[in-house]
């Protein structure tokens, strides 16, 4: 079983890697995490174990991702890589499996989280008016 | 669309990194040797505590510790990462494990060189 320092050290990261995210992303990230961290404070032992494991998969997928951009943009400035198509990413699709875990209430809630989140960018964008596909899956333009 | 809103998050992001970067060498040019005064750094630490949303309202001085603040591990470690934010710092777990109060907040941000 993992230490309780273990579990501090862990939910530091956690927030930290949201640093590199834009507002209200981060925002929206590190209450994600207080609050599923409060909710777990009291569980028994082989939950706090997957529950570690997956925070931990997690904070490792940032990580990664965040050095690949890292990467992408020193190539970029560097004018070793002017490849257009090599664009920064930011988190991933759902897998078949994961979605195929999911019921019709948290389909539904993932699907009006999507809708949202891509209305924070609307704003930002350049007042050109788009209709988005919220069916993101089959948008990999 | 797709597209722009990923450019959209690239594009805040690399600045803020790069400022980062240069902020970090000109403090290492400029001030070998403890720039921040024990004034300055114990006032910037209790601005960030007092800010916690479970601290507001609460009278946070040097000496409180993050206990009599009413804050948990997971409360205190939000604190520590908002400090390490303030002081553009990253704060060694077995640092952090050690840091239960403003006092040894204050005390570990003094003697790190490359706080600013």
């Amino acid at each position: 079983m993992y230490s309780k320092d273990q579990f501090l050290s862990l939910y530091r990261g956690l927030l930290r890697c949201h640093r590199i995210l834009q507002e209200p992303i981060k925002s929206m990230g590190d209450q994600y995490v207080r609050t599923e961290w409060r909710l777990h404070l009291k569980t028994d032992k082989k939950t706090a174990f997957i529950f570690y494991k997956k925070w931990q998969e997690y904070l490792d997928f940032m990580l990664t991702q965040h050095q690949k951009n890292d990467d992408l943009l020193n190539n970029t400035i560097d004018g070793q890589n002017n490849d257009s198509n090599a664009l920064p990413s930011f988190g991933r699709h759902m897998t078949v499996r994961e979605l195929e875990k999911l019921n019709d209430e948290q389909k539904g809630q993932l699907s009006k989280l999507k809708i949202e989140s891509f209305q924070l960018f609307e704003d930002d964008a350049d007042g050109e008016s788009t209709i988005i596909d919220p069916d993101i899956t089959n948008n990999k333009k | 669309m797709f597209s722009r809103a990923i450019r959209s998050a690239f594009t805040s992001y690399t600045p803020s990194m790069m400022a980062r970067t240069s902020a970090q060498t000109t403090f290492r040019y400029y001030s070998a040797g403890g720039a921040l005064s024990e004034g300055e750094v114990s006032e910037r630490v209790l601005d960030v505590v007092s800010k916690y949303d479970k601290c507001v309202g609460k009278k946070v001085t040097p000496a409180s510790t993050f206990s009599e603040l009413g804050l948990d591990s997971l409360d205190s470690a939000d604190v520590l990462v908002a400090i390490e934010e303030e002081f553009n710092i990253e704060i060694p777990d077995d640092e952090a494990d050690k840091i239960n109060s403003c006092k040894e907040t204050i005390s570990y941000i003094r003697r790190t060189p490359t706080a600013k």
